[in-house]
């Protein structure tokens, strides 16, 4: 899984490439771990490129989204249909911001 | 619902006002025979009572004249058959007797006027006209108005053959071995004549025949075979009707814990632990309490579609109020939803699903509470109850279980399985909606559960 970093102004837009399963999924972990302690606590992910995400990469939003808690947000924006479907029939949708598409979800 | 209260007042005066018309044509029936047999003369009280009746038997048949004939009908055909049971009626019904009050006409000793209202029995089809309809419309007690169908059948047989009795020794003047002159009742009341008369009634046709009073003539002799042969037919078929409306009084019950009672002799014949058969015993006898009976679902397998959605609707209306994904979503949708989702119950301790499970649907708990326990069922993760939901991420993301659910006492929840998750979805996009509102009623259990790794 390829894991890239863009600061736009305040916030910080990591561009995920591949699947978000089992197997990537500490890596991710790992990689928003290291933006926290970093002091980002806007976090916009890109999923445009992301064909699939397993229980295990929910767990990793999940968890992310709680460590960043009211100091920040996490933010998502490009889901793909199917994995927009697993937000949304879960209710996750409302336990993380998600946008269409980039500007909206730079603009929070 | 008003629509439905106001029909139930409806059905509730028709069975009122038809009640009172059986009562009144069975009240003037007897006064009228007793009359006759008895006392022979018309008295007023009596008089008076009988034409109130009429009177209110004729405001009855105004509203019932016939007017044109229905459409499609053959209309000659049905135009003359409709006026001769109108004609019919109005025989039975008119007082033509009052006719005969000058004159002191008689007729073997008795007045014509009461011979004249003979024609009241003509209100015998009535009587079992106004029960049909009270059938119609009473909906329930179907058994408690074939009872009162046959108490009325034998009374009015016994009725019948004890005016008999007595009225054809009266028309022959009493000969000197007809039996009321034997028991020296001539010239005693009324009242005597017809409990003696009675008495002998019953005690031969329900053939117990105690022979203190026996026929002593041969119209006596004739009338007694009459009497017995009548008598067994009608108490044989008595028995045969009690029979058949005893046991099919509470048949739901009686197929219900049949059904119970093969499960255990089959449980306790391959020799099952006891305590097992005893937790068989609970769940029947929940889902007797709770359902009355053993699958709603089955049971209205035969009605249609439109009726069944309306009677499932009200049947399960209390549980699928605590669904939130029935509360939001369209009538359509409701409708849809209904016909597919399953009911699920479990008992205490039982499994809805279990670890490493594929997924096979999204399950709504409707009532009691559920845990969600590891493997060997020994760590418990959570609880969820009524108004939560799970199944929906295997389903979604097509993983196995990592957890079992179990049910802490008795639970009901009710499964939308995979297939109809996927058809319900593309043929209305709103569920996807409905269900993302009912998530915002979930408890938080399954976001900590999705942290812990769980994942149902």
């Amino acid at each position: 899984m390829e894991i890239t970093n863009e600061k736009i102004d305040e916030a910080l837009v990591a561009r995920f490439e591949g699947s978000l399963d089992t197997t990537t999924a500490p890596q991710a972990l790992s990689h928003f771990d290291a933006l926290i302690e970093g002091g980002d606590s806007t976090i916009v992910v890109d999923f445009s490129s992301v064909d699939f995400v397993s229980s295990a990469g929910l767990r990793v939003l999940l968890a992310t989204a709680k460590k960043i808690g009211t100091s920040g947000s996490l933010r998502l924006f490009g889901l793909n249909p199917s994995v927009r479907e697993v937000f949304d029939v879960s209710g996750f949708s409302t336990i993380f911001a998600i946008f269409d598409d980039e500007p909206s979800a730079l603009a929070g | 619902m008003d629509r439905h209260r106001v029909g139930d007042q409806d059905s509730r005066a028709l069975v009122g006002w038809n009640g009172l018309l059986l009562l009144l044509a069975l009240v003037s029936i007897v006064i009228i025979t007793y009359e006759l047999a008895f006392v022979h003369q018309p008295r007023l009280p009596t008089s008076v009572v009988i034409y109130a009746i009429d009177t209110v038997f004729l405001a009855g048949l105004w509203t019932r004249r016939p007017r044109s004939p229905a459409d499609g009908a053959d209309p000659d055909r049905s135009r003359s058959r409709q006026l001769f049971g109108f004609g019919l009626l109005l025989l039975g019904n008119v007082p033509i007797d009052v006719l005969f009050f000058i004159g002191d006409g008689e007729l073997w000793g008795i007045s014509l006027v009461l011979w004249l209202r003979l024609l009241r029995l003509l209100r015998l089809g009535a009587i079992f006209e106004l029960l049909r309809r009270l059938e119609r419309y009473s909906e329930s007690n179907t058994a408690a108005l074939r009872i009162l169908r046959l108490v009325i059948i034998v009374f009015l047989v016994l009725q019948s053959l004890t005016c008999i009795w007595y009225l054809v020794p009266y028309i022959q003047n009493f000969p000197s071995d007809s039996w009321p002159v034997v028991e020296g009742i001539v010239g005693e009341g009324a009242g005597v004549s017809y409990l003696l008369s009675a008495y002998w009634v019953v005690t031969t046709a329900t053939t117990i025949g105690f022979g203190d009073i026996v026929p002593g003539n041969t119209d006596e002799y004739l009338l007694a075979l009459l009497v017995m042969l009548v008598g067994a037919s009608l108490f044989a078929y008595v028995i045969a009707t009690g029979a058949s409306l005893i046991s099919s009084l509470n048949l739901s019950k009686v197929s219900f814990w049949n059904r119970v009672d093969t499960v255990e002799s089959y449980l306790r014949a391959r020799k099952i632990d006891r305590s097992v058969g005893e937790e068989v015993r609970r769940y029947y006898e929940y889902l007797w309490d709770r359902h009355g009976t053993l699958r709603e679902d089955t049971l209205l397998s035969d009605l249609p579609a439109p009726l069944r959605l309306d009677v499932m609707s009200k049947l399960l209306g209390d549980l699928l109020t605590n669904v939130p994904v029935f509360r939001h979503a369209s009538p359509a949708l409701r409708n849809e939803l209904l016909l597919s989702l399953e009911p699920v119950v479990t008992q205490p301790g039982g499994y809805l699903v279990t670890d490493g499970d594929v997924a096979d649907g999204i399950y709504f708990i409707a009532a009691g509470r559920v845990e969600v326990v590891s493997a060997d069922g020994e760590t418990v993760h959570g609880t969820l109850s009524a108004g939560d939901y799970f199944g929906d991420l295997t389903l979604l993301l097509k993983e196995r279980r990592s957890a079992s659910v179990r049910s802490v006492g008795f639970s009901e929840a009710f499964q939308l399985d995979a297939a109809s998750y996927e058809r319900i979805r593309s043929d209305y996009p709103e569920l996807r909606e409905v269900l993302t509102k009912s998530s915002s009623e979930r408890s938080s259990t399954l976001t900590d559960l999705v942290l812990e790794g769980v994942v149902l």
